[in-house]
């Protein structure tokens, strides 16, 4: 694998999703969904957040993992309080944490793992040798059958086009439509 | 949909060369647009700590920051 790169080789993005990663790595299964996805494989965007979802752990596990982030120096925006902030991921909410003592992007988005498709995508996590980061992803198959079934703005299709070119000859087409069925009956009040 | 005719171009167009061309080849454009936007905005709030009156603005930039609740895991623009 042709991971190890300068860091002249990666953007602000990379070098904060691949810090955060790492030190999340090192206390829970996670996986980066969206459109960092899609920016990772080369899509000209800009995005003020990492989405990330995380498989659910318990309160102290969960408060080692903050812990961690905190010693190096992220913080969660929500709250400096990790009891308040598992409150929150308990809750089906999403946290954010960014660089201490700033409050600018960008930001890492974390939630749990709330359904059978969310486990799905953890259990089907890939690192992409093309994106040259050593981070775990959700598969193409589950980003291109997200962004065209539930989230469908112009960015997402766009998105998704822009994963099927990359990857036109080894998506599987089958998989994807297995997936966008799933949504349907799991994610019915999603937004499409 | 994509917004227009060209921009739906440009778009396949440039998949096209990130697919058939290396890394070192297309990485370097992306930093630059990842990077000039983030840099962008940090010269712009650098600027606003200039004046009184940016300070204030920025202050309560952090503040709302802050206090914006956390997103249900249904967001529109969450997976």
């Amino acid at each position: 694998m042709s991971m190890i790169r300068g860091i002249s080789d990666r953007n602000v993005l990379d070098e904060f999703a691949e810090e955060v990663c790492e030190i999340v790595e090192k206390h829970v299964k996670y996986i980066v969904v969206s459109g960092f996805v899609a920016i990772s494989h080369g899509r000209t965007r800009a995005t003020e957040d990492i989405d990330m979802i995380i498989e659910r752990i318990d309160k102290k596990k969960f408060g080692e993992l903050h812990d961690d982030l905190i010693e190096n120096d992220f913080e969660c925006l929500q709250s400096p309080k990790m009891e308040d902030i598992y409150e929150y991921l308990e809750a089906g909410d999403s946290i954010r944490y960014v660089r201490k003592n700033t409050f600018l992007p960008p930001e890492m988005e974390i939630k749990f793992c709330k359904d059978k498709i969310d486990e799905m995508q953890l259990k089907t996590r890939r690192k992409f040798e093309f994106t040259g980061l050593d981070i775990w992803f959700s598969s193409i198959e589950m980003n291109v059958a997200f962004k065209e079934e539930y989230l469908g703005t112009d960015k997402d299709m766009e998105d998704a086009q822009h994963l099927r070119i990359i990857y036109r000859d080894s998506l599987d087409e089958k998989e994807i439509q297995k997936i966008k069925i799933m949504i349907k009956i799991l994610r019915k009040n999603g937004k499409r | 949909m994509v917004r227009d005719k060209s921009h739906a171009e440009q778009i396949v167009r440039w998949a096209e060369f990130v697919r058939n061309n290396s890394i070192d080849k297309w990485k370097s454009a992306v930093n630059l647009l990842v990077n000039s936007q983030y840099d962008k905005a940090a010269r712009f709030y650098k600027n606003l700590e200039k004046t009184e009156d940016g300070r204030k603005i920025l202050e309560r930039l952090r503040e709302e920051r802050k206090k914006r609740r956390p997103q249900k895991n249904s967001s529109s623009k969450s997976i």
